[in-house]
C-alpha cells in the first residue's frame, strides 16, 4: 500500500514541483520507516498469538533485551551490525527457555498467557534494572548523517533499518508459510493430538516457534536501540503499537500483520503530516475501536 | 471473540502496567527507610536520648522514578540519604529525627494520585516534597489539601500554582525562559524559533509564555508542535522542524522523549550547528544519555548546575560524588530543588517549633535560606527567589556555566486565603 504510493509520488517527480514532492517524499519515507519498526515488532507477537493461542505481554521485554544486547555488544567494542544476529541469537535461546518453562504449561488457556507473560514482563524488567540500573544507556548510530535517494536527503540508519526489518520479516513469514517448519507448525495449530500421533514433536516445535518470535523482537530492539535511549521499561513504549498492529491485520493469517503495520503506519503518517502527533495517537486507537466494532465477521476465524 | 477482548484489553495496559512497577519502586524506597532508621539510631545514640519525642518527623517524596522521566529519579533517590544525614546530624527537626519516604508516580497522573495517597495516608507523612510532572501535581493536589499536609512542589513548571497547603519552589518560565531567550537571541544572532513540546500542560503554558518573550523583543514563533509523552519515532516532526526555517529550537521534551528526538533529528540534519537549542528541562542525566556529540553547544537553562562556583556546592557533589560513586547518576537540578525544599521545610518546622501545618505553613512564607544552590527566598507568591543559570554543553559533554543571575524574581501571584 505505501509502496504504490512511493511509486506514484516517483513519477509525479519527474514532472516537476520539487519542493513539494520532496517533502511527500520524505514523509512517505517516513511512513515506510514507521511501517518497518511496527512489523517487526509485532511479527513476533502476530506469530506466538496467531500459532499458538499466546497473548505475550512480555514482547515488549524482548524489544528492550534486545536493545541491551545491543548496548553490550557496543561496550564490547563490537560492532552495531554484529549485534543484530547477536540479539537474535540470544532472544531464540530465551524465548526457547522461557517457552519450556512457562508458556508450555499454560497452553489453551489464553487468560492464563496473559496472567504469566505480564508477570514476566515485570520480571525482565526488574531483571534489567537490577544488571544495567535504570540510567538511560545508548547506543551510538554507525552509520551517522544522510543519504541521497529518490531525490531527498534521509537519515541513513533509516534506509538500514527498513532493509533489515523487511528482510527479517519476509523470511521469518515465508519460514513460517512455505518450509517444511511451517508445514508443522500449521499441522500442530489444526489438530495438535493429530500431528503429535503422526510424529510430530510439538514440544520442539513449540519452543522453536516461540523462540523464533523472540528472536524477532530481539531484532527489532537491536536495530531501535540507536534511535533513542536504551533504559529497562522502553518495551512498555513499543507494546501498544505492536497490538494495534495486531488487532488491525487479525492473525488468522500471518501476512495479516504486514497487512496491519502498513494500515497503522499509513493512517499514523498522514494523520501527522495534514495534522499533528497528538491526532495521530487519537486516531490510531479510533482505528483499533473501528475494527474491534465492525471487523468482527471477517475476522471469526481469528480464535481458531 | 473472547481472545478479541483480551486483546483488547492487553492492548489497554500500557498504562495500567506502570502502577507495578510503582510498587516495586516504593519497595526500593523502603530499603532506603530502614537506613534511615539506623541513622535516626545513631542519632538518638548522641542525643542519649533526651529529645521531647522519638517518633520521626516523615518527609515525603513524590517523585518520577519510571516511564518517561524516570531518568530524573535516582539522583532523586539519592538526595534523600543526604537529606536524612544533614537534618539528624544538626539536630533533627524540633529535635525529632528526620526520615525520608519515598513514592514514585511512574510519569502517570493516576498512579501520581495513588502514590499521594500512600505517603498521606500508609506512610502518614508530615510534608510531601514533589518532584514530578505537572499533571501529577493536579491530581495529587487535591489529596494534600483535603489532607491538609503541606506540599513543596519543587520541579520546574509552568507557574500558577496557588494552594492553601502548597509552596512551588522550582524554576517557572519568567524565571528560567525570559532571561534566557533575549540572552540566547542575542548570544546566536537567531530570529525564529520552533517550540517543540509533549502534550500537556507544562509545555503548552510554557510555550505561551516563550511566545510572548520572544515577540517582544522582535523575534519569531516559526512552528509549533507537540507529540504525546512516550513518543518514539520523531521522523515527520524532523522533518518538520527541517523545512520550518528556524534557527533556534525549544524543545520542552522530557526524559525518554527528549534523548530520542535528539538522537533522531541530528541525522534529519538538524542538529545544533544548524539550529541552537535553548532547553530548560535537559538536565545532565539526559544530556549524558544524548551524548556530547549531539549535546555540544546546546544552552541549558536551569536554577542549579552540578558546576555553580561556590565552596559550598563544590564540597557538597564532592560529598554526593564521595557517598555514591563516581558512576552514580550525577546530583543535578531536580535532586538539588528536593534537597533545597527539605531544608525549607526543616528551618520552618524548626522556627515554628512544631509539625503542626498551619504553624509550619506561616513559618515558610517569607523563608529565606542559603543551601548550596545559593540563597534562596520563599516569595509573597510562594514561589522562590533563586538564582538561575545558563550553561553551554562543552565538546567533552560537560556543562560550563556561561551566565548566571543571582536572584531572579518569579513573576507569580498567589493569595490562597
Amino acid at each position: 500500500m505505501v509502496g504504490r504510493r512511493a511509486d506514484h509520488r516517483l513519477r509525479s517527480k519527474r514532472k516537476g514541483s520539487v519542493f513539494v514532492v520532496d517533502a511527500l517524499t520524505s514523509e512517505i519515507l517516513n511512513g515506510v520507516g514507521s511501517f518497518a519498526t511496527l512489523a517487526i515488532v509485532a511479527l513476533g507477537l502476530g506469530i506466538v498469538f496467531g500459532l499458538m493461542g499466546v497473548i505475550n505481554l512480555a514482547h515488549g521485554e524482548f524489544v528492550m533485551v534486545g536493545a541491551y544486547v545491543a548496548f553490550m555488544v557496543q561496550e564490547a567494542g563490537r560492532s552495531h551490525w554484529l549485534a543484530i544476529p547477536i540479539a537474535a541469537i540470544v532472544l531464540l535461546l530465551l524465548g526457547g527457555m522461557i517457552e519450556l518453562a512457562l508458556i508450555r504449561r499454560i497452553y489453551q488457556r489464553p487468560e492464563l498467557t496473559i496472567l504469566a507473560t505480564f508477570g514476566l514482563s515485570i520480571v525482565l524488567r526488574q531483571l534489567a534494572e537490577l544488571i544495567f540500573t535504570k540510567d538511560f544507556r545508548s547506543v551510538v548510530n554507525p552509520v551517522p548523517g544522510a543519504t541521497p535517494a529518490l531525490g531527498v536527503l534521509y537519515p541513513t540508519y533509516r534506509f538500514v533499518l527498513i532493509a533489515v526489518a523487511v528482510t527479517v520479516v519476509v523470511v521469518t513469514l515465508l519460514t513460517f508459510t512455505r518450509s517444511q517448519f511451517g508445514l508443522t507448525v500449521q499441522a500442530i495449530v489444526a489438530d495438535r493430538e493429530l500431528a503429535e500421533s503422526a510424529g510430530i514433536r510439538t514440544s520442539v516445535v513449540n519452543s522453536l516457534a516461540f523462540g523464533i518470535g523472540a528472536a524477532t523482537a530481539g531484532v527489532a530492539g537491536a536495530l531501535v536501540a540507536p534511535l533513542g535511549a536504551v533504559e529497562p521499561q522502553i518495551g512498555l513504549t513499543y507494546l501498544p503499537g505492536a497490538f494495534l498492529v495486531v488487532i488491525v491485520g487479525g492473525v488468522s493469517r500471518l501476512w495479516g500483520v504486514v497487512l496491519g503495520a502498513g494500515i497503522v503506519a499509513a493512517v499514523q503518517t498522514g494523520a501527522i503530516h495534514f495534522a499533528d502527533a497528538v491526532l495521530a495517537q487519537i486516531v490510531s486507537l479510533l482505528l483499533a475501536v473501528v475494527v474491534l466494532q465492525f471487523g468482527r465477521s471477517s475476522r471469526s476465524g481469528l480464535v481458531a | 471473540m473472547i481472545v478479541i477482548a483480551l486483546l483488547a484489553a492487553a492492548c489497554g495496559r500500557g498504562d495500567n502496567n506502570d502502577s507495578d512497577a510503582t510498587t516495586a519502586d516504593i519497595d526500593s524506597g523502603s530499603a532506603g527507610t530502614s537506613q534511615d532508621v539506623e541513622a535516626a539510631e545513631t542519632d538518638d545514640d548522641s542525643d542519649a536520648s533526651t529529645g521531647p519525642s522519638d517518633e520521626p518527623v516523615r518527609i515525603g517524596v513524590l517523585f518520577s522514578n519510571s516511564g518517561p522521566a524516570g531518568v530524573f529519579g535516582p539522583p532523586v533517590s539519592n538526595i534523600g540519604q543526604l537529606i536524612e544525614e544533614d537534618l539528624n546530624e544538626a539536630g533533627g527537626i524540633n529535635g525529632r529525627p528526620v526520615e525520608v519516604v519515598f513514592a514514585d508516580d511512574a510519569s502517570d497522573p493516576e498512579v501520581g494520585r495513588q502514590a499521594m495517597e500512600q505517603l498521606l495516608d500508609s506512610d502518614n507523612v508530615d510534608v510531601v516534597l514533589g518532584t514530578h510532572s505537572s499533571a501529577t501535581r493536579a491530581a495529587a493536589k487535591p489529596l494534600a489539601e483535603a489532607a491538609n499536609v503541606p506540599y513543596i512542589y519543587a520541579a520546574l513548571y509552568e507557574g500558577g500554582e496557588c494552594s492553601a497547603v502548597m509552596f512551588n519552589t522550582g524554576e517557572v518560565p519568567s524565571q528560567q525562559l525570559a532571561p534566557a531567550i533575549p540572552w540566547v537571541m542575542q548570544e546566536t544572532a537567531g530570529q525564529k524559533w520552533f517550540l517543540l513540546g509533549n502534550d500537556y500542560q507544562w509545555p503548552r503554558r510554557s510555550f505561551e509564555l516563550a511566545r510572548e518573550y520572544i515577540e517582544s523583543i522582535g523575534g519569531e514563533v516559526v512552528g509549533e508542535e507537540y507529540v504525546p509523552l512516550g513518543t518514539q519515532d520523531f521522523a515527520s516532526v524532523s522533518q518538520q522542524i527541517a523545512s520550518s526555517g528556524a534557527d533556534l529550537l525549544f524543545p520542552a521534551l522530557v526524559g525518554g522523549d527528549a534523548v530520542a528526538f535528539e538522537t533522531q533529528a541530528v541525522d534529519f540534519g538538524i542538529g545544533q550547528d544548524t539550529i541552537a537549542r535553548l532547553a530548560n528541562i535537559y538536565e545532565e542525566n539526559v544530556l549524558a544519555a544524548m551524548g556530547p556529540e549531539i549535546t555540544a553547544g546546546m544552552y541549558v537553562t536551569l536554577g542549579y548546575f552540578k558546576e555553580v562556583e561556590s565552596e559550598a556546592n563544590m564540597a557538597f557533589v564532592e560529598r554526593y560524588i564521595e557517598t555514591f560513586g563516581e558512576e552514580a547518576a550525577p546530583h543535578a537540578t531536580f535532586s538539588s530543588h528536593i534537597y533545597d525544599a527539605a531544608l525549607l521545610y526543616a528551618s520552618a518546622a524548626n522556627d515554628a517549633g512544631t509539625t503542626e501545618t498551619g504553624a509550619v505553613i506561616a513559618a515558610l512564607e517569607g523563608r529565606s535560606i542559603t543551601t548550596p544552590t545559593g540563597d534562596l527566598t520563599i516569595t509573597d507568591s510562594r514561589h522562590l527567589l533563586q538564582p538561575i543559570h545558563i550553561a553551554e554543553v562543552q565538546a567533552d559533554g560537560s556543562q560550563k556555566i556561561v551566565q548566571s543571575f543571582p536572584a531572579v524574581e518569579p513573576d507569580e501571584t498567589c493569595d490562597p486565603s
